[in-house]
């Protein structure tokens, strides 16, 4: 009798066993698998959703309001668009189609096109390492706010930056340093008083970092969920506000501001030009390497350029979507832009939101709206960037398993994170922040989109032109561009520095079309000659980036 | 498209990298500034060191992937094409088929005679 109930219960404990087992597998499913064994994303909207929703971040949200509200009127969308069409998209689509092709995370998918850019494969994986340890703790602040929200009245009344700098970032001011007079050599050094860890910070830090473990670790399956909710969610916010701030006193106005002004004069300025070229770069995400590893999940035939061009323009719709909330704020608060006066990049967001929120009757409900927003909006572009990393790791063919690599990076990285919970954590990230986006981030890129339209496929153009001629043409390109940059800093105008640049990029190319093989030919006679040297030109010029790049790389 | 990259998107980014020098040099008397500074120069010493050393970084590549970027290329000939070649190629018998690959390596030419090219091929 007592042998039978243990033997009963457990078969009953077996069953529960079971159950339990396949509820998990339910909540959180196990993904799909490609014919080549490669995890699988379980649909293609999955995909473009994570895509977007690595985009989609505070770039879009507070940054982007604050670039137009500096360059308003409607001559801003001409240099906008231009960036969108020649830089982003193209980047775009030679990310997303490497890593569909060659199956695999960036270091893979460059190691593919040539084995000497592994490093170039690598680059977007630091870029992400780094930044995804600072943005959680930026993150961790909107918490800061988020868990103020619930307070009434709203904490930041009337003091809004002595809030945001006393009591969210906390950081006591530094001792700052000087140059001398003329600039030539430092007079002191800024010092940093404080060094103490903020428990605060330390603590959302750690409540982010189990969030964006908890969306990746089990891979693209259970990732491939989340981004419904984590796209899904900003996007319903995002019109409840634009319609409350439409809906504000004098909003019309604002709005105005942006779409019925028209200032030519300001496109005869570099400023604006340069100020679109880096909001659409940086607000699209390229060189992050996200959507190389995620294409990589892709199945292998995939339109890459219609997934590029959906993944760009719902960002920009997106954004100049969500900009009528801030215009609209903007004309209710009749905060004109001064001339002359420009404003910093998150200040519009950060003043005029936060602001607009208190005037709002029930204020505490649209705080907490909007910071909830921030936070999905951020944390879905924090969680894509380490799984960059994780991708890596899983590839490379570590023993481990994902779930054990992605736990031991997220608290890896949560170790990284503390140095920016401290008293003067919002410094350093501000100094790792600016260098790594204008000088590691630019650099990476530019790798990307140059090597791999210079060394693909190359010994097939040496061996039709010669060596030399491929040394030589190259030379111009590189140093052309070095040329004109130093050219161009050192008279401090770029017209000369163009002039030197393009310049001496003709001369190598025409020195390279001139020492090339001659082709094979039956004719003879000057014209044949020039009309041969000139199609090996073409073949220096443009076969890594003709039609084989775009037919061995189906996309 | 990627005549855009190489002649547009890449001469624009190298203008905008540019700029980061300057604006560094007034800025050198923060600690902070020089910290991300140096990270970031070291992050990009990391992105030259692979043209420079590229097996440093076959850690990364699982082993029975590391050989893909290797493939031997024809001029103008696409490299899914190439793979149907060469299995043709094995399908015919030993004269033939020597006379098939010579035509091949001709088209490929000089380029790929470069000794480390082809050791690395052989490896």
């Amino acid at each position: 009798m007592f042998l039978r109930c243990t033997h009963a219960a457990i078969m009953a404990l077996h069953k529960i066993k079971a159950y339990a087992q396949k509820g998990f597998r339910w909540i959180f499913p196990e993904p799909d698998k490609a014919e080549d064994g490669r995890d699988q994303w379980p649909s293609r909207a999955a995909f473009l959703l994570a895509a977007m929703g690595g985009c989609a971040g505070q770039g879009n949200l507070l940054r982007y309001p604050s670039v137009v509200y500096n360059n308003y009127g409607l001559q801003w969308f001409i240099p906008y668009l231009l960036a969108v069409f020649l830089i982003a998209i193209p980047a775009l689509v030679l990310e997303i189609s490497i890593g569909q092709a060659y199956r695999g995370g960036s270091v893979i998918a460059f190691n593919n096109i040539n084995g000497r850019l592994k490093g170039i494969g690598l680059g977007p994986v630091f870029v992400s390492l780094i930044v995804v340890q600072y943005f959680t703790v930026n993150l961790a602040w909107i918490m800061n706010y988020f868990r103020n929200s619930f307070t009434s009245p709203l904490p930041w009344e009337n003091r809004i930056e002595d809030f945001y700098n006393n009591d969210v970032v906390a950081n006591p001011a530094p001792i700052a340093g000087s140059l001398t007079d003329g600039g030539n050599n430092v007079a002191s050094y800024t010092s940093y008083p404080a060094i103490g860890l903020i428990g605060e910070t330390v603590g959302w830090s750690a409540f982010i970092w189990f969030l964006i473990w908890f969306s990746i670790f089990r891979g693209v399956g259970m990732t491939g969920r989340v981004v419904y909710f984590t796209m899904g969610l900003p996007i319903i916010t995002t019109i409840i506000f634009v319609g409350r701030a439409l809906s504000l006193d004098n909003a019309g106005a604002g709005v105005k501001l942006l779409w019925g002004t028209w200032r030519g004069d300001q496109l005869a300025s570099g400023t604006v030009w340069q100020t679109a070229v880096g909001q659409v770069f940086f607000s699209t995400g390229i060189g992050f390497g996200y959507f190389t590893s995620y294409a990589s999940y892709n199945q292998k035939h995939s339109n890459a350029v219609m997934d590029a061009v959906l993944i760009c323009g719902s960002n920009v719709l997106f954004e100049n979507f969500a900009a009528f909330a801030i215009f609209g704020v903007v004309g209710f608060l009749r905060r004109w832009p001064q001339d002359g006066e420009r404003l910093g990049a998150f200040v519009v967001g950060f003043l005029t939101l936060p602001e607009a929120v208190l005037q709002m009757p029930g204020a505490n409900f649209w705080a907490i709206l909007l910071f909830l927003t921030l936070i999905v909006l951020g944390f879905s572009s924090a969680f894509v960037m380490l799984d960059v990393v994780a991708t890596l790791l899983v590839d490379s063919g570590v023993k481990y398993s994902r779930p054990t690599i992605v736990t031991a990076l997220t608290l890896v990285s949560f170790l990284m994170c503390l140095p920016y919970c401290t008293e003067f954590g919002y410094y350093f990230l501000d100094g790792v922040d600016r260098w790594i986006n204008n000088i590691v981030l630019i650099f990476v890129v530019f790798g990307e989109v140059v090597s791999a339209t210079t060394v693909y496929r190359w010994t097939d153009i040496t061996g039709r032109v010669g060596l030399p001629a491929f040394i030589v043409y190259n030379l111009g390109y590189f140093g052309g561009l070095l040329i004109g940059v130093t050219v161009a800093h050192g008279v401090g105008s770029a017209g000369p520095g163009a002039g030197a640049g393009f310049g001496s990029f003709v001369v190598c190319t025409l020195v390279a079309g001139f020492i090339a093989k001659a082709p094979a030919s039956d004719s003879f006679g000057i014209m044949s000659k020039v009309r041969g040297q000139a199609s090996q030109l073409w073949y220096l010029a443009f076969y890594s980036v003709s039609s084989c790049l775009t037919v061995d790389i189906p996309s | 498209m990627p005549v855009l990259l190489r002649y547009v998107s890449g001469p624009v980014l190298a203008i905008i990298f540019s700029f980061a020098f300057p604006e560094f040099h007034t800025l050198r008397y923060d600690p902070m500034m020089i910290t991300g500074f140096i990270l970031s120069i070291l992050g990009m010493v990391g992105v030259l060191l692979g043209f420079v050393m590229p097996r440093y970084y076959d850690a990364f590549i699982p082993a029975h992937r590391r050989d893909e970027g290797t493939h031997l290329t024809v001029l103008n000939e696409p490299i899914s094409q190439l793979d149907t070649l060469s299995v043709v190629n094995s399908d015919i018998d030993g004269g033939e088929s020597g006379s098939r690959e010579k035509s091949l390596s001709e088209g490929v030419g000089s380029g790929n005679d470069l000794p480390e090219l082809r050791a690395e091929r052989l490896k």
